[in-house]
């Protein structure tokens, strides 16, 4: 009997962890309603062509101190908020462009669906994120 | 060599022996291959194995340059200085700029020999290089880098190009990367000396390595420290990114080890078969005498006391299927051959009108009978009986007739005798005998007269006979108790006697006698 306790504890702990990962690892969404959804090279022409445009990322900040995008600034999804936000962008009509890892990574859609919210007008999205910048060996700062 | 000398066992027992020699032969050639093979296929994983840490290592010489070159061209003194250069203000500002990490070097553990920084505009064109470095170095950007870089359109600029390319005898490695980041004013080439990471392939190969010039291969950028004499090369050519020969990279491998596993493998591995063969080889040998060699010799000495004379053998051997019909068939043969002899004696001893016993079976009888009467002393009679004018009969009835009348008398003696130990037998033309042991006169009388009435129940006509109108026959009998001192002939001529006696007085009645001479 201890023996089927056991095998069935295994059995729910290997369920768990392997819903733990699937829920760890989802992919963000195809489409965000209300933005601009732009790859990396849309992203740099954007960048050198618009010089109000905030880049946001939206990454932990030890990644983003080992390399981002030239002139963006930090802002973690989660801790974003109205204020740290309109100190880099106080007018709502600021273009912003929202990027994090990648496209298993949720950060800059729930950044940018934050930003939609509160009423900035454009809302640039590079969903393809660091991992796409540097895949195509676009520079980057440090 | 004559092959009725050669036996099956001699030879069954070489093809079987030089059958196991050329296993065990087969099995040092294919272990001379298979130790080939394995050295064949070590080299070529030591090929691989050297091609993939070159790349490696080429790949951190990259990532390493292209850290740097990053670093240098976004933020600092670099871009600031080269905005001002190509506005057409003094360039002495930027190549002190360039000169920095040459003589300062960088922050953080970066293992490249840097040999030269240099600017370009958006257009590729030279516009300053660091005074430090090497010397002479072509001013002109490489081709390669050049070929790619060109042409290149909006963003696309700002991305990062390398090569691996050559200068004179040397070769080097270059990243160009855009100054000013995706705001591009123009480019910077760093320039690295690869020699210095690729010596770090020792470590990787975890063996001593030599690096030499792909131009000049007599000339070493690196040479191993110690004797690299009993150790097996590896060689891998590093190319240019325009196909040229840049580096020959040679690891010494000490293959020794391996081989001696791979020579252990091969010599245990032959032994095992060796040891295989030979437990075959004797199975082998073992099943064959029992099953064949055994049961042929067996059947040979069996054929050879059959042949000897002893026919009345059965071959008693057991073998294989073939070895068994052939024994079941040579036993047939035999069976054939004494069922044969039988008739032939038979026929040897049996008068071929009558069926009855003939002259020679009557001598052979009459001389044992005899002998046996000697020894046991029990008396012994002699019926000679013949057939009254039986030459008037042939005359008178012709030879068939006469044919026919004497298988009916031999029958009717037959009939008249009972005892198995009696024999009758035709003694010679129409004369009978009957041999009667351990009978007395008494007891030949009875048989006498037993033949006279079985004669006369023939009733055979015979009409030229002077005695009767029918076959009649004399009778002519003699017992004795045989001794040894006398010849059993002389009962013969002492029943002839008596059968000349009943002739004599008419015929057609008997005379018997016995030793004494006494009538009855």
């Amino acid at each position: 009997m201890k023996k089927n306790y056991l095998i069935s504890f295994i059995v729910f702990l290997l369920l768990v962890v392997s819903g733990i990962a699937r829920a760890e690892k989802p992919f963000a969404p195809e489409k965000l309603q209300g933005t601009i959804r732009v790859d990396a090279e849309a992203a740099a022409e954007l960048i050198v062509n618009t010089p109000s445009l905030l880049v946001v990322d939206a990454r932990k900040e030890v990644e983003y101190s080992k390399g981002h995008i030239q002139g963006s600034v930090s802002l973690l999804d989660t801790e974003m908020t109205l204020e740290k936000l309109s100190k880099h962008a106080p007018d709502k009509s600021t273009p912003i462009l929202f990027y994090c890892n990648g496209e298993r990574c949720l950060r800059s859609s729930r950044a940018a669906a934050k930003a939609l919210e509160w009423d900035y007008k454009l809302i640039y999205w590079f969903r393809g994120g660091w991992n796409e910048w540097v895949d195509k060996g676009m520079p980057i700062s440090r | 060599m004559e092959i009725q000398r050669l036996s099956i066992k001699s030879l069954t027992i070489t093809i079987l022996i030089v059958i196991a020699g050329f296993s065990v032969l087969l099995s040092f050639v294919s272990g001379e291959y298979f130790f080939k093979a394995a050295r064949e296929s070590q080299l070529y994983s030591l090929n691989r194995v050297i091609q993939v840490a070159t790349k490696e290592i080429m790949q951190q010489l990259h990532d390493q340059a292209y850290d740097i070159a990053t670093a240098l061209s976004i933020e600092g003194e670099i871009p600031k200085e080269f905005v001002k250069a190509v506005k057409g203000e003094t360039k002495g500002e930027l190549v002190k700029a360039l000169d920095d990490p040459l003589i300062t070097g960088f922050v953080g553990a970066y293992i490249i020999d840097l040999v030269k920084v240099r600017a370009y505009d958006l257009k590729l064109n030279f516009i300053a290089e660091s005074h430090q470095g090497i010397q002479g170095l072509s001013p002109q950007m490489p081709k390669i880098l050049y070929q790619q870089g060109y042409g290149r359109k909006g963003v696309a600029r700002s991305k990062a190009i390398s090569g691996l390319w050559q200068h004179a005898d040397k070769s080097y490695y270059s990243v160009l990367v855009p100054i000013g980041g995706i705001f591009i004013s123009g480019y910077l080439e760093v320039v690295v000396n690869p020699v210095n990471n690729l010596v770090r392939l020792s470590e990787k190969m975890n063996s001593p390595i030599s690096i030499r010039s792909g131009i000049d291969p007599k000339r070493f950028y690196y040479e191993p420290k110690k004797s690299t004499e009993k150790l097996l090369p590896i060689e891998y050519e590093l190319k240019t990114d325009l196909g040229a020969s840049a580096f020959l990279l040679t690891s010494y491998e000490d293959i020794a080890k391996l081989s001696e596993g791979v020579k252990e493998t091969v010599f245990n591995t032959i032994s095992v078969f060796i040891g295989l063969v030979l437990i075959v080889l004797l199975i082998a040998i073992w099943l064959f005498q029992l099953l064949l060699f055994k049961p042929v010799n067996l059947m040979l000495n069996e054929i050879r006391n059959i042949t000897d004379g002893d026919i009345s053998r059965d071959l008693q051997v057991k073998g294989l299927a073939e070895i068994a019909i052939l024994s079941g068939e040579f036993n047939k043969m035999t069976k054939e051959i004494r069922s044969r002899e039988e008739v032939l004696t038979r026929l040897s001893v049996i008068d071929a009108l009558t069926k009855i016993a003939n002259r020679r079976k009557f001598d052979e009888v009459l001389k044992n009978e005899y002998l046996l009467g000697c020894r046991s002393g029990k008396p012994l009679s002699i019926l000679m009986i013949d057939i009254d004018y039986f030459k008037q009969f042939n005359d008178t009835y012709g030879h068939l007739a006469g044919d026919d009348c004497i298988k009916k008398v031999a029958t009717a003696l037959k009939r008249s005798v009972y005892r198995p130990t009696d024999l009758v037998a035709r003694y010679g033309g129409e004369e009978f005998a009957i041999i009667l042991p351990d009978t007395t006169k008494s007891g030949e009388r009875v048989i006498a007269e037993k033949i006279m009435s079985e004669i006369a129940r023939l009733n055979i006509p015979h009409s030229s006979s002077s005695v009767d109108d029918k076959i009649t026959v004399s009778i002519g009998g003699y017992a004795v108790v045989p001794s040894i001192h006398d010849d059993p002939v002389f009962i013969v001529a002492e029943a002839d006697k008596s059968l000349y006696q009943a002739k004599g007085a008419g015929r057609n009645q008997f005379v018997l006698r016995n030793e004494f001479n006494s009538v009855i």
